[in-house]
């Protein structure tokens, strides 16, 4: 069940091996650290406003990954991809506990697009582009991988290039796909 | 139609559509579309949700700035591919300008959203220093906040397909105009003109006060809004330096090169930057001013070349301005040559002084620029007293008027003398307020740009009562890092030199006479020096016959000593003759030393001994340097006594040469022996490096190297073998050190024709240090450290990653972590020789010899934590620091010596937000505010701790606020009155809380609870020693929309509990806040406040006055201290001088002159925001909490004037030792059995120290202190979960399971793992009450989870309820959870784990069991 940090990495070459068994549980053990994050972050940061994911994915990627953000570039890739998954699931669940205390007003959901989800965004905003996501991801997994990455785990756009492995131009041109189509959706 | 390729038509229509040119945007859709009108419908309606097509067409073009002239046509070109890209956060929408260096654009950031303007450097514009200043820079922008500075917001670069591509965005400013446009379009008088540039004066004065000089002043760069106010650009900002302009007008027109040249002052024009300061803007200014008010310029430099301008610029006159402008004559003139002279000590010393000037011009007083003349003096006052003085005249004739007249003069001359004074003063004043902080600020810069040099001349231009001051002491002590200097001799250029393995002897050509002289490390002070008169005498009487025109002994060939410090050799060669004569010597032996001494044919730039055998490796170069051998010489053992003394028999035989290399071939300059003697190596042909087998090389097959590394692809400096010769490390010019694995190497080559190795196939590791060369390369005595001597001055420290090393492994990893830095010498490292005791001996180019510990940090820092730090304090009597975090709670230090001590893990709840020490009754007291954000469990709480004396901390008393659904944070801030009686804390609505602490601690109870603010209390502090009176300080939650009008208000601290907010509150919220006590004596409040600092979010720090009426306080604001750029977390108050500190979310530690209001230095080396720091109670050192996202951010930084020997020693001991004390802690096996697993730990640290050969006092502390190390609580509740799943294990292993699970609750109570384990050892160990209780808390926790792992979890507390419930005799409860258990198992399909399954089974067989 839990997993020691140490496990990560050999976890990461198991799931890069096609074991799918360890996907699953380095999910868990990304999910589990990154809910600890989020909700240590949240505590620390309430004077300060926003709870930015980007923090909290980076943040975990260094307790999990042992610190030397420059070692293992092949790993750092799919990690960041377990990571957005494990966020935007951290960030659906909270948004539906937090449901019942919707704070309302400011932008609509198409605009969330625009930056990194945070933990503080409308509840429902969040949920709608949860939604919307998972219709892209029917339609076009890699894209719906991209707007993770970029929109639940907070990398800029060429970080994500780096992790999906292809050119920045090529992702930038997925980013304006797949945004156009989700604002469409969200419009 | 697929709908997969509908998918892949519908993206490739909208690429091209979206990336087409608006007007062929129809035509391309049509094209790619063709008749499928429900594509094109779709792709039309995507482009429209289009972010960037949408905001480009929505917004019009701003005008920045005037467009320049079409001269560059590539630049436009290039700045019009530019447009719509996205650089950095910034996409560009707008071309404001261009220009033959780059072009500004207009751009949109999206987070925050605003417009900026982006400046771009074209490429082939950036030089490579350029480049490097980018990089930079960021620091010193946070530093520049004036309302008449541009506001830089970042600064980078840009990987471009041409190249880097350095950009900074900075704030936009509507509808621009240049200076003198703005004037000449506004029709500006000259009053108003004086007035405006008045405004610039101060802008640049800030900019010099951080110690930044523009050193670009134009009116272009000096812009003006609609709005009127000028704004000063490009301030701070990386530009091509002074020498890069010099080479840039070298090749363009004439015509471009004026406008570059015109304001450049007669310094500038040197090739010698180095003489550039603020004065060089003045004269800037000057020329600013002198186009402003006559719309000319000073000199003619319109015709003629580069030469003859910059020699109009240095020497010619300029043309007095009333010449062109007839109403500048008089004081304008005279202002305005003074602000033009030449000379720098003769213009205005400060740009405040200069607008100082013009203000006293617009005033109607007299100017300091002219010499204050009877007359002059009388006019100025005359037109001041215009009425006056007319009045006078008119009224009063004849001898009246005489009287008068006698009258007026006497109030003049006292006006006079008046006004000399004041000058005199104020402009002393004024010149100590400006240069001290430039000073200091200018040191700080230098030292983080490893300029040693640079900062100590600043701080050596501090005024002698000056230098006792906390800030300069603290920058004073990072300029001496060393731990002590052997040698330091002026003009001594860094000669040759060699150091013996064991680091007893130095030897080498040192000293003033650069005579050969031989250190003794052991017996300090002792040291042989062979003069050159010596040698020169001993050589003429051992070759009489071979030289007879001997001019000088030129004492600069090749030194060397052998490993055990028992032979050294050393080169000397004569002016005027050929031969060069080694003289090989042992100190040890005898006194006077014993010697040898051989001539050589030609030159000897390099030797090297044998580690163990008795030969001597020289390279030897033919006097006409056609040939180049390498000679190993034999030399016998023992060493032939030869005396270096008047009996020694001349000539002696030279030693039998061993082996002949043919150097010619080879192209080699440097070589050596692996330690272990086995190979050789050497630097061949500049960038490779040959290795050699002794056995083949001595076997005959010596022309043939055994490998050949091909690594480096610049020229190579250095190359050093690591003590156990499994390595060896090579360094070169471009900054890249390899680092090579030489058996894997020698195994690779040997199956190679051409035995070429490449950095793949011989495992080497790259390390490169930026922007300099490294010079010189040595491991460490216990091989894993790698340093590097660089040629800017650093030392740089690798340190070997040891965690992947197992036992079983020959050789440690070949990966090394991030280096540590450390300034090493003024220029260039020449050597670096590792020292026994993990020091490292270097040898600078100036001429010191120094020894340090590689791992001795700038700004040393506290790692423990591993989230953000929120708050720091240090006990009252100064023994312990205590800091905490978000995450894992408290940590108390040895502050001398950098050690965690003990760690204290706050019950249930998690995070620490605010921090206290008090001392009550002689016991030491730690209070914090703790809290949960977490949604389902909210907590907040007060807890007080007892800290024994010996650092065992026990929890004594705990206040909890009753549960609130809204609750997010609870506490926010508490105090400690000063005589430990009573605590004060504010929590997150606006309530102070007040407790007085009890006899018994657990006696402690809340006395008042009081309603203050509308929205949390962030900061608070007892106003006076009694504890009598609070204030207490508001801060305004983001998310919030009340702002409160009471950010600050005064209560007293009694039960009746008035309350007081002070008239005049500047901040909308405060975050950081600090009182300073005045002992004056008295009345109990006469004892009590003097001062109290707050500061904001906005950056705004706020000094108060607080006055004392009939027992009453009141607050008086005395000023407010602007430049902090974010929130203000930490503000503290030196205890002893009248300081202020103050850090915060721009990163910096700022200190402030408490008593003038002025900033006097900015320290910055942060990575993360700093949220809190704390003044040691002796006034040193300063602790500043970092708050930082990734890695070592999260640490405490040190600011320290006064480290001993010892604690600098113990913090570099420890900064080096503290990752390996916790790898060897938590690589540890969790796999069963565990029943050790506690005494696992001291028994894997023995052996990792005895494998690592750590120093005794690192052991001892890891074995007495590891607990603290355990912050993992996946080391407890990983082998509690394996024991508590497995039924049939004994009663004592769940006893112990059960003891680790609670330890990993105690650590992370949120979490559903660590409740099922208790849960489920109680119920192996028949606690069914508390098993049940457990287990439903951790359902709890999971139950609205979709995630698989938390299904799991539910599924598994299912199962272990069923089993409780059934133990208990509940079977319809049982029941109930068995069929819930089975519910989830159902609805997960298949992706559910073992355990899942295997308690799934568990519970079944209980609950059903099965016939035998």
């Amino acid at each position: 069940m839990p997993e020691a940090p140490t496990e990560v990495t050999s976890l990461l070459s198991a799931v890069g091996n096609g074991d799918a068994g360890a996907a699953d549980r380095l999910m868990r053990v990304v999910y589990d650290e990154l809910h600890q994050i989020a909700h240590a972050r949240m505590a620390e940061e309430g004077r300060r406003g926003d709870l930015q994911t980007t923090v909290v994915v980076h943040e975990a990627y260094l307790r999990l990954m042992g610190g030397n953000g420059s070692a293992m570039p092949q790993n750092r890739q799919q990690f960041f991809g377990f990571a957005a998954n494990a966020m935007r699931q951290f960030l659906v669940d909270h948004a539906r506990k937090r449901g019942r205390q919707k704070r309302g007003g400011g932008r609509s959901a198409a605009e969330l697009l625009d930056r990194a989800a945070t933990v503080d965004d409308d509840p429902s905003d969040l949920l709608a582009v949860d939604e919307a996501l998972s219709k892209l991801a029917e339609r076009d997994p890699k894209k719906a991988k991209l707007v993770e990455l970029r929109f639940f785990a907070g990398l800029r756009l060429d970080d994500v290039a780096e992790a999906m492995g292809v050119s920045p131009r090529q992702i930038d041109q997925e980013w304006a796909f797949a945004s156009a189509w989700l604002r469409r959706e969200l419009s | 139609m697929v709908a997969g390729e509908y998918w892949l038509r519908l993206q490739d229509a909208f690429d091209r559509a979206r990336t087409a040119v608006p007007d062929r945007r129809a035509s391309v859709l049509k094209e790619v579309c063709g008749d499928d009108t429900e594509l094109r419908a779709e792709v039309e309606s995507l482009l429209q949700h289009d972010k960037t097509l949408a905001s480009a067409s929505a917004e019009p073009a701003t005008p920045w700035g005037p467009h320049r002239e079409d001269r560059h046509a590539g630049a436009e070109r290039w700045a019009a591919e530019l447009l719509g890209n996205q650089i950095g956060h910034y996409r560009l929408t707008h071309l404001i300008a261009v220009g033959g260096m780059g072009c500004v654009f207009e751009a949109r950031q999206e987070h925050p959203s605003r417009s900026v303007a982006v400046k771009l450097l074209r490429p082939g514009f950036s030089a490579a220093s350029a480049l490097a200043r980018f990089r930079v820079e960021p620091e010193i922008l946070g530093r520049l906040q004036h309302p008449n500075i541009a506001q830089v917001f970042e600064a980078g670069v840009q990987d471009d397909r041409h190249g880097p591509l350095p950009f900074f965005a900075m704030e936009l400013i509507p509808e621009a105009r240049s200076l003198t446009e703005f004037a000449l379009a506004r029709r500006l008088d000259l009053a108003d003109r004086l007035a405006l540039f008045a405004k610039v004066c101060d802008a640049v004065h800030h900019g010099h006060q951080k110690g930044i000089v523009h050193r670009d002043l134009k009116p272009a760069n000096i812009l003006v809004g609609v709005d009127g106010e000028p704004k000063v650009i490009d301030f701070g900002v990386a530009r091509a330096t002074d020498a890069d302009v010099m080479m840039t007008t070298q090749c363009t027109q004439t015509g471009d090169l004026v406008g570059t040249l015109r304001y450049m002052s007669p310094e500038q024009c040197d090739a010698d930057a180095r003489n550039i300061d603020t004065r060089s803007d003045i004269y800037s200014l000057g020329m600013v001013l002198y186009e402003l008010l006559t719309g000319a310029a000073p000199y003619d430099l319109t015709s003629g070349t580069v030469y003859l301008a910059i020699r109009t610029i240095r020497e010619a006159e300029p043309i007095r301005p009333s010449a062109a402008n007839p109403a500048l004559r008089g004081d304008l003139d005279a202002i305005l040559l003074k602000a033009l002279e030449k000379e720098p000590a003769l213009r205005y010393q400060s740009a405040a002084e200069l607008g100082e000037e013009l203000r006293r011009v617009l005033r109607h007083e007299p100017v300091t620029a002219r010499k204050p003349s009877m007359l002059y003096v009388a006019g100025r006052y005359a037109r001041r007293h215009l009425w006056q003085t007319i009045g006078l005249s008119f009224a009063l004739a004849g001898s009246i008027a005489l009287l008068a007249m006698l009258v007026i003069n006497g109030e003049i001359r006292a006006d006079w003398a008046e006004l000399q004074r004041e000058m005199t003063e104020r402009e002393a004043v004024q010149r100590e307020r400006a240069v001290y902080p430039g000073l200091l600020q200018g040191a700080e810069g230098a030292l983080r740009q490893f300029q040693s040099h640079v900062a100590a001349r600043q701080l050596d231009r501090v005024r002698q009562a000056d230098r006792e001051n906390w800030e300069v002491r603290l920058l004073a002590a990072r300029l001496a890092l060393h731990d002590e200097e052997i040698v330091t001799a002026q003009g001594y250029s860094g000669g040759a030199l060699a150091v013996d393995r064991v680091g007893r002897w130095i030897t080498g050509f040192t000293g003033p006479a650069e005579s050969f002289q031989v250190i003794d490390l052991q017996l300090r002070g002792r040291s042989i020096s062979y003069p050159e008169s010596t040698i020169h005498d001993y050589w003429l009487r051992a070759f009489p016959e071979s030289i007879r025109s001997v001019t000088a002994l030129n004492p600069t060939g090749a030194v060397a000593i052998d490993a055990a410090g028992k032979r050294m050799a050393f080169v000397t060669h004569v002016l005027g003759g050929d031969p060069s004569v080694v003289t090989l010597v042992s100190p040890v032996d005898s006194d006077p030393p014993t010697g040898r001494v051989w001539p050589v044919a030609g030159s000897v730039p390099w030797m090297a001994f044998h580690p163990s055998r008795a030969w001597l490796a020289a390279k030897i170069s033919s006097p006409d340097h056609r040939h180049r051998t390498i000679v190993i010489w034999d030399l016998g053992s023992p060493v032939p006594p030869y005396a270096l003394a008047e009996d020694v028999a001349p000539g002696g035989p030279p030693p039998t040469v061993l082996l002949t290399l043919d150097a010619q071939n080879l192209d080699s300059d440097r070589f050596t022996f692996s330690p272990d003697g086995a190979y050789f190596a050497a630097i061949c042909g500049s960038v490779h490096v040959k290795v050699w087998r002794i056995s083949t090389m001595i076997g005959g097959r010596s022309e043939v190297a055994d490998a050949t590394l091909d690594g480096n692809s610049f020229n190579l400096n250095a190359m050093a073998f690591s003590p156990d010769s499994a390595f060896l490390a090579t360094a070169a010019t471009d900054g890249e050190v390899f680092v090579w694995d030489v058996p894997r190497t020698l195994a690779v080559a040997e199956r190679r024709a051409d035995r070429w190795v490449s950095v793949g196939e011989g495992g080497a590791a790259k390390l490169s240090v930026p922007d300099t060369q490294v010079t010189c390369v040595a491991f460490g005595s216990d091989g894993n450290t790698l340093m590097g001597g660089c040629g800017n001055g650093a030392i740089v420290a690798w340190q070997r990653d040891v965690r992947a090393h197992r036992p079983d492994q020959r050789h440690p990893p070949n990966e090394w972590k991030k280096p540590n830095f450390i300034r090493g010498h003024p220029d260039s490292v020449m050597g670096l020789y590792p020292l026994a005791d993990g020091r490292v001996l270097s040898a600078g180019h100036e001429g010191a010899i120094r020894t340090w510990r590689p791992f001795t940090e700038d700004i040393p820092r506290l790692r423990h934590h591993r989230t953000s730090i929120h708050s720091v304090a240090f006990s009252p009597d100064g023994s312990v620091a205590a800091t905490g975090d978000g995450s894992y709670a408290i940590v108390l230090w040895d502050v001398a010596l950098g050690h965690p001590i003990a760690r204290v893990t706050p019950p249930e709840r998690r995070s620490v937000r605010s921090l206290g020490f008090g001392s009550y009754r002689g016991q030491l007291l730690l209070c914090a505010a703790i809290s949960s954000a977490d949604i389902e469990h909210p907590l907040a709480a007060l807890a007080l701790w007892r800290v024994h004396p010996s650092a065992a901390v026990s929890l004594e008393f705990e206040f909890a606020l009753p549960p609130s659904a809204d609750r997010e944070e609870g506490f926010h801030s508490l105090a400690f009155s000063r005589n430990g009686e009573r605590i004060a804390a504010g929590d997150e609505e606006g309530r102070l809380h007040l407790f007085e602490v009890g006899s018994a601690l657990a006696a402690t109870k809340r006395v008042m609870v009081k309603q203050l603010h509308s929205a949390a209390v962030a900061q608070l502090a007892f106003l006076d020693d009694r504890g009598d009176w609070i204030v207490t300080a508001e801060a305004a939650l983001h998310d919030r929309q009340t702002l409160s009008p009471h950010p600050l208000r005064l209560t007293r601290a009694d039960l009746v509990g008035e309350s007081f907010t002070p008239d005049d509150i500047r901040h909308e919220s405060i975050f950081g806040l600090d009182v300073r006590f005045a002992r004056i004596g008295g009345s109990a409040f006469a004892d009590g406040v003097a001062e109290l600092a707050t500061a904001d979010a906005s950056g705004s720090v706020s000094m108060w006055k607080v006055e004392w009426t009939d027992g009453v306080p009141s607050l008086h604001l005395r000023g407010e201290l602007i430049g902090h750029t974010g929130l203000v977390g930490g503000v503290a108050f030196h205890p002893t001088q009248p300081r202020l500190a103050t850090c915060g979310d721009d990163r910096i530690v700022r200190i402030w002159d408490a008593e003038a209001l002025v900033e006097l230095a900015a320290f910055s080396g942060s990575q993360g925001v700093l949220n809190d720091l704390a003044i040691h109670p002796s006034g040193n050192p300063l602790l500043a909490a970092c708050g930082g996202n990734f890695g070592d951010d999260n640490a405490v930084l040190i600011w320290d004037a006064e480290p001993t020997r010892e604690s600098r020693r113990a913090r570099a001991l420890f900064t080096e030792y503290r990752e390996r004390i916790q790898n060897a802690i938590e690589p540890i096996d969790y796999s069963p059995p565990l029943d050790l697993l506690m005494y696992e730990y001291p028994a894997q640290i023995k052996a990792v120290a005895e494998r690592e050969r750590w120093p005794d006092e690192i052991r001892t502390y890891a074995l007495a202190n590891f607990p603290v190390f355990i912050h993992n609580m996946q080391s407890f509740l990983l082998p509690a979960w394996r024991i508590a799943r497995d039924s049939t294990r004994e009663a004592t292993d769940f006893e112990r399971a059960l003891q680790h699970a609670e330890r990993a609750l105690e650590m992370a109570p949120w979490n559903p793992m660590a409740h099922l384990t208790a849960g489920a050892a109680q119920f192996r160990l028949g606690d069914l009450g508390n098993a049940l209780e457990r287990l439903r808390r951790a359902g709890a926790l999971v139950a609205t989870s979709t995630m698989p792992k938390d299904r799991e979890i539910a599924a598994v507390a299912a199962a272990y309820l069923t089993m409780a419930h059934f133990r208990c005799g509940d079977a319809a409860q049982a029941a109930a959870a068995f069929a819930e258990c089975q519910e989830i198992l159902r609805g997960s399909n298949d992706d559910i784990g073992e355990d899942a399954i295997d308690a799934h089974a568990e519970a079944e067989s209980i609950l059903r069991p099965r016939p035998p």
